[in-house]
C-alpha cells in the first residue's frame, strides 16, 4: 500500500456528509471544518433559521452546503434527510450524529419518567435510527462519528438520565463498527467542557458564570474547549488518516482527573 | 493543511530506525517539522534520516540507547542544539525479544522488560518536558496493555503501566505540555511477530479477526500521530487511542 501524502491524510474532497445538530454549537464547527476539508455537508437541525444560516456561511465561505430542517426523533424525517443528501449530492459518505440535548435536570429518583423517555428518544434512539439509515444509504468507505460526552464516563448529578443515553451511544459506537466493518467505520468523541448551550443547561450555569469557568472546573489545560477542537477531532476520524480505526471512543476534554 | 501541519515544531522520535518509528518521523517530516531520528542502530538512524532529507525534509540522526539515562539527556540536548528547540517526543522505542510465559519467565527477563518498555518512557518524558517550552509528548504502548497476551505477559504489563503514566504525567505537565499515547494493535513489525509468535504465513490470518479486514500499517500510527502532536490536537491531554481495525 501507497503512503498517502500529507494533504490526501485530511482530504475529504469528494465526500458528502451529513451533519445533524448542525445549528449552532458543536455541529456549526463540524460542519464548517468537514466543508473546508472539501466535504459537500448537508446541515440538519430542528430550528429551520439557524440551519439555513449555517449553510450560508458555509458557502459564502467557498463551500458546498444544503439546509434540511430536520427532527432526528423522526424516523420519516432522517429518511428524508438522507435522500436529500443524495439527491443534492449524488451520494452519502459521512454522517455525524450530533444532535442531543438535556433540557431538564432532575436527580433520578426524581426524574418524570416521561423526560427519561424523551431524554433516551432523542440522544440514545435516534443514533441508532440515524445510523441504520445513513448506512443504508452510504458508499463503502462510509464513516460514521457519534457525539456523546464525557459525561458518559463520569458522574454529573441531576445529569443521570443523559449521562445513562451517552453511554449507551459510546457501547453503539463499538456494536456498530463490528457489525458495519469493514464497510463503514464508526467512531465516538467525547467532549468535555465545551460551553455549547447543552453544557451551561446541564451545569446550571449562566454567562456570569463562564470567565474563570476553566478553573472551577480544574481543567488541567486550563481553558474550556471550542467547536473547532471537536471539529478537528471529528475531521480525523473521518478522514484517510483515520482508516484503520474504527470503533474508539475518544475523549476530547482538555484533560481530566 | 495548518491543522494538522507540524511547521514550527522540533521532533524526537525514538525507535525511528524502521517500522513504526520511522513511518511517524517521515510522516512528521512531511507536515513541515524537524525530526530528530533515535535508535540504537546507527546505520538504521543514518539511513532514515538520508531518506527524510533527499525527500526535502529537515532531519538529524542521533545513535541512542533509551534505557541509558546520559544518552537521552544527550539526545534532548542534540535536538535543541541542532534546531534551537524541542517541542514534540515520541516514545516508540521498545520491544520483546522473549517470548515466554510468565511463570518461566526469568527475573533478568522481567527486568530488561521493564527497563525498556516502562522505566525508559519515564525517562524520556522526563527528560524531555525539561527541555521543552510548550509542546507534546506521544507514547506509543501497545493494544497488548489492555488485554491479556499468552507469551508476552510481561510486554503487555509494560505498556498497560505506560498507559498509566500518560494519565498521571497529563496531569502533572498540564498545560504546557500535553501528553498522549497511541496503543496499536496488528502492525506487522518485528516487534510484534516476535511478541506474537507469528511467522509470514499466520501474520496474514491475522487479518481475518479484524472488524476492518487489514492488517495496519506504520503510516496508521503516524497519521494518528501528527493529530495529537499538531494544532488538531490542541484540547487533547491524558488520552491513549488505539489504533487497531476496531479490535
Amino acid at each position: 500500500m501507497s503512503t498517502p501524502t500529507h494533504d490526501e491524510l485530511f482530504s475529504l474532497v469528494g465526500d458528502v456528509a451529513v451533519v445533524t445538530g448542525a445549528g449552532r454549537g458543536i455541529g456549526e464547527g463540524i460542519a464548517h471544518r468537514l466543508a473546508r476539508a472539501g466535504a459537500a455537508v448537508v446541515c440538519a437541525a430542528r430550528r429551520t433559521a439557524e440551519v439555513e444560516q449555517v449553510a450560508a456561511d458555509i458557502r459564502a465561505d467557498g463551500g458546498k452546503a444544503i439546509a434540511v430542517a430536520t427532527d432526528v426523533t423522526d424516523n420519516a424525517a432522517v429518511e428524508a434527510l438522507a435522500e436529500a443528501a443524495l439527491a443534492e449530492f449524488g451520494a452519502l459518505d459521512i454522517w455525524i450524529n450530533n444532535a442531543g440535548g438535556s433540557p431538564v435536570q432532575a436527580p433520578l429518583v426524581n426524574l418524570d419518567p416521561d423526560e427519561w423517555d424523551a431524554t433516551l428518544r432523542l440522544n440514545l434512539t435516534a443514533v441508532w435510527v440515524c445510523t441504520r439509515v445513513a448506512a443504508a444509504r452510504m458508499r463503502d468507505g462510509g464513516r460514521v462519528v457519534n457525539i456523546s460526552s464525557r459525561t458518559a464516563v463520569s458522574t454529573t448529578p441531576g445529569s443521570g438520565h443523559y449521562a445513562a443515553a451517552k453511554a449507551a451511544v459510546n457501547s453503539l459506537t463499538q456494536t456498530f463498527a463490528r457489525e458495519l466493518g469493514p464497510r463503514i467505520r464508526v467512531n465516538c468523541i467525547m467532549p468535555g467542557a465545551v460551553p455549547t448551550e447543552i453544557m451551561m443547561t446541564a451545569l446550571r450555569l449562566g454567562d456570569d458564570d463562564l470567565p474563570n469557568l476553566e478553573r472551577r472546573l480544574r481543567l488541567p489545560m486550563r481553558r474550556l474547549g471550542t467547536p473547532d477542537d471537536l471539529g478537528a477531532a471529528v475531521l480525523y476520524l473521518v478522514a484517510p488518516a483515520s482508516s484503520w480505526v474504527t470503533g474508539q471512543v475518544i475523549a476530547i476534554d482538555g484533560g481530566m482527573a | 493543511m495548518s491543522l494538522f501541519a507540524m511547521s514550527g515544531q522540533v521532533a524526537v522520535v525514538t525507535g525511528a530506525g524502521r517500522g513504526i518509528g520511522e513511518g511517524i518521523a517521515t510522516m512528521f517530516a512531511e507536515a513541515g517539522a524537524a525530526v530528530v531520528l533515535a535508535a540504537r542502530r546507527a546505520e538504521e538512524v543514518e539511513r532514515v534520516a538520508a531518506d527524510i532529507r533527499s525527500a526535502g525534509g529537515r532531519a538529524l540522526a542521533v545513535p541512542t540507547d533509551v534505557t541509558d539515562d546520559d544518552a537521552v539527556a544527550a539526545l534532548a540536548d542534540a535536538a535543541v542544539a541542532e534546531f534551537g528547540a524541542l517541542t514534540c517526543w515520541v516514545n516508540n522505542a521498545g520491544g520483546s525479544p522473549v517470548r515466554t510465559p510468565l511463570r518461566e519467565l526469568t527475573r533478568a527477563q522481567w527486568n530488561d522488560t521493564i527497563a525498556l518498555n516502562l522505566t525508559s518512557v519515564w525517562v524520556n518524558c522526563v527528560t524531555a518536558a525539561s527541555r521543552m517550552d510548550t509542546g507534546s509528548i506521544i507514547n506509543i504502548s501497545s493494544r497488548a496493555g489492555f488485554v491479556g497476551v499468552p507469551g508476552s505477559g510481561h510486554y503487555a504489563a509494560s505498556k498497560a503501566a505506560v498507559n498509566s503514566l500518560t494519565q498521571t504525567l497529563s496531569l502533572e505537565l498540564a498545560p504546557k505540555i500535553r501528553v498522549n499515547g497511541i496503543a496499536p494493535g496488528a502492525v506487522p513489525t518485528e516487534i510484534m511477530m516476535t511478541a506474537l509468535g507469528l511467522d509470514d504465513q499466520s501474520v496474514t490470518r491475522l487479518a481475518d479477526n479484524i472488524p476492518l479486514q487489514r492488517l495496519g500499517t506504520p503510516a496508521d500510527i503516524a497519521a494518528a500521530a501528527l493529530y495529537l502532536a499538531s494544532d488538531a490536537g490542541a484540547w487533547v491531554t491524558g488520552q491513549t487511542l488505539i489504533i487497531a481495525g476496531g479490535r
